[in-house]
């Protein structure tokens, strides 16, 4: 008898994990009990990697908000990025996206607390245009501007360049935002925030649009693995694929330059992140290491041992240089 | 025998030619219609935002001003300097206020200068993450990317929103000339310590051209007291023919130029950085062969070898 429970109990959990995994979004799962399984420091790499600990809202929030919003549509965003419909920025994005938390506790942000916001500031993108990325915020970025307006990370879509790498809280007192200090990450007294509900929101929505195929960047020399269970790729994004939509999740593992190897797409993590795709009824590709990322990885260290490109070119040159000797002596000669 | 050897000699050309044009057709297009060539919309917002956004810790490092600037006003100053002027007849001295509003003083060792490499510089400082050119700082960042004229209509903001001249019309004194010229003085009085410039070797007209912005406003305006060494970089653009390198045609100009100054200089015309975000762009380009791709013969050696080998074999023939 307790051998059979002890068997049973396992199998009614992985089946129940299972149908977890299936379904578009995990049935019965709010956002914010999934946003608390996310890892902190995943969060705070995604929300603003450089971000003061107990820094308060960024300063002069609302002219910024309202400058980039106009600039992505006007000078800086992408084309198939921006918007078919103007925003208008101060009388529509901005106030949206304020009243999703000023006023209120920062640490009790309703989860759908910036629908109205996501709304108004999403935009369709291309087909086998969206890149994820966890742990690769700067490559994703660099793939996106590179790719010339076909690719999108979530930080180079509208929604997401007008927010990106702020900082904001509100407060129930005075002037509604707090400029002073906004919680940590991990503050378990604070489960709830404004920047973790709307990052948490935007990726949902954000995957939920993709078509085709899909992009995944994941650092191959993360210690911690490059697909963690715990990361907004695994816990909000892989889950809101629509697989009747999205054919195939291509993997793209990335090591530092001079990192360790830890996963590979054959190695570690990846082949739990090959599963999920298969069990989600889509196909994988996967690429170590492709010539474009260590291209934008040797832009950053260039002087980097394996980055060494220059001298190629110049022995080029010194070939042209022998042929053009060469072909004088060799005219000169027979004339 | 000489005929054969004329023949050969195109069929050689032609083989060279082929692998230029390919290289010229993936070069990709810009675009053909710009939206509008009027101010650009918005421009007071887009202005305000990036001011604001500079002077907090998130933008670019090293780039904040030394006092806080009250971005307001200084669009105030921005706009009136040319607000319901003649758009076609702006004297070069009309960002003097502008100027002096903006008390930036560029870090020691942080300057980059550039001249016809729009296309590379800048991704270049933001990868190095150490060096800011004119268009990092607050004198040049707000408006990067714009486009603004004034209008003469009594009724309007002073702007003109439909229609501006073009930046090269004969006869016409563009707004930003004017800006471009007076921020280009400003920030060659400003530099300190070691400067760096970026040129295009593969200009035919040049590295180095006495009508740029650099050589007649930057340049001139460093102060020997204030800059002690002169770096150059030479860019050499994928797929374009070298035509000069560190001493000779303009560069030497320029080496001359810096010495008479009385400031060292260097000079490198390979430098890895600008390699690697030019082949960011265009990995697939033959001369972006990284290391791991060349396992025995590399793509582009093997054209200049069979060449090579083919002119061998001539040359053999002939002495027999």
């Amino acid at each position: 008898m307790t051998m059979r429970s002890k068997l049973f109990l396992p199998n009614l959990v992985g089946l129940l994990v299972l149908a977890c995994l299936a379904a578009p979004t995990c049935r019965g799962e709010s956002l914010a009990n999934v946003l608390k399984r996310v890892d902190d420091e995943d969060f705070a790499a995604r929300v603003n990697g450089n971000r003061v600990a107990g820094a308060g809202t960024t300063l002069n929030i609302r002219e910024i908000v309202i400058g980039r919003c106009w600039d992505y549509q006007r000078v800086t965003g992408m084309n198939q990025g921006r918007p078919l419909i103007e925003v208008i920025c101060g009388t529509t994005a901005w106030p949206a996206f304020v009243n999703a938390f000023a006023f209120q506790n920062p640490c009790n942000v309703r989860e759908d607390a910036f629908r109205s916001f996501t709304n108004i500031m999403t935009v369709s993108l291309p087909r086998n245009g969206t890149i994820f990325w966890s742990g690769t915020k700067n490559l994703a970025k660099m793939y996106s501007e590179l790719s010339g307006g076909t690719m999108f990370s979530l930080e180079t879509t509208f929604v997401g360049y007008t927010v990106n790498d702020l900082t904001w809280c509100g407060t129930p007192l005075g002037a509604g935002i707090n400029y002073a200090s906004c919680p940590s990450f991990d503050d378990p007294s604070c489960p709830s925030q404004a920047s973790t509900v709307f990052w948490g929101s935007a990726s949902k929505l954000f995957a939920r649009q993709a078509r085709g195929s899909v992009s995944v960047l994941l650092n191959g020399s993360d210690s911690r693995g490059a697909f963690r269970n715990n990361s907004v790729f695994s816990t909000v994004e892989l889950p809101n694929l629509d697989s009747s939509l999205v054919d195939f999740v291509n993997i793209i593992v990335v090591h530092d330059l001079d990192g360790q190897i830890v996963d590979t797409c054959d190695s570690g993590t990846i082949l739990i992140l090959k599963d999920r795709i298969i069990k989600r009824g889509m196909k994988w590709t996967c690429e170590d290491d492709p010539k474009l990322a260590k291209l934008i990885q040797c832009t950053e260290k260039p002087d980097y041992h394996r980055c060494n490109l220059a001298s190629r070119v110049h022995s080029r040159s010194w070939n042209f240089v022998v042929l053009t000797v060469l072909a004088s002596f060799w005219i000169t000669g027979t004339g | 025998m000489k005929l054969l050897n004329i023949l050969v000699l195109l069929v050689l050309v032609g083989l060279c030619c082929g692998q230029y044009m390919e290289r010229l057709s993936r070069r990709k297009r810009e675009s053909c219609f710009p939206e509008s060539t009027g101010t650009t919309p918005f421009i007071k917002e887009i202005f305000l935002g990036r001011c604001l956004e500079l002077q907090t810790e998130t933008a670019i490092p090293n780039a904040c001003p030394q006092s806080p600037v009250n971005c307001t006003l200084l669009w105030d100053v921005f706009h009136d300097a040319i607000a319901y002027k003649d758009p076609c007849a702006i004297p070069l001295d009309a960002y003097r206020e502008f100027i002096a509003a903006v008390p930036h003083q560029l870090p020691a060792d942080k300057s980059m200068f550039w001249s016809g490499t729009s296309y590379i510089v800048h991704e270049y400082t933001e990868a190095a993450n150490d060096l800011l050119t004119l268009e990092d700082t607050l004198l040049g960042y707000m408006v990067d990317g714009l486009q603004w004229c004034s209008s003469t209509d009594a009724s309007s903001t002073g702007l003109n929103y439909q229609e501006c001249p073009d930046f090269w019309q004969e006869g016409c004194a563009v707004a930003s000339t004017a800006f471009y010229t007076a921020t280009s003085s400003a920030i060659g009085r400003q530099a300190t310590g070691v400067i760096t410039v970026m040129l295009d070797a593969t200009r035919t007209d040049g590295a180095y051209r006495n009508d740029s912005f650099f050589a007649k406003y930057e340049f001139p305006n460093m102060d020997p007291e204030k800059v002690t060494r002169g770096d150059i970089i030479l860019v050499n653009r994928l797929g374009n023919p070298i035509v000069e390198t560190c001493g000779t045609g303009s560069v030497a100009v320029l080496e001359r130029l810096f010495t008479e100054k009385g400031i060292e200089w260097t000079c490198t015309d390979n430098d890895e950085r600008v390699y690697h975000v030019q082949c960011s762009k265009d990995p697939t380009h033959t001369e972006c062969i990284t290391p791991a791709d060349v396992t025995g013969s590399s793509a582009t050696s093997r054209p200049s070898l069979i060449i090579l080998a083919m002119i061998l074999v001539c040359m053999v023939a002939e002495l027999m």
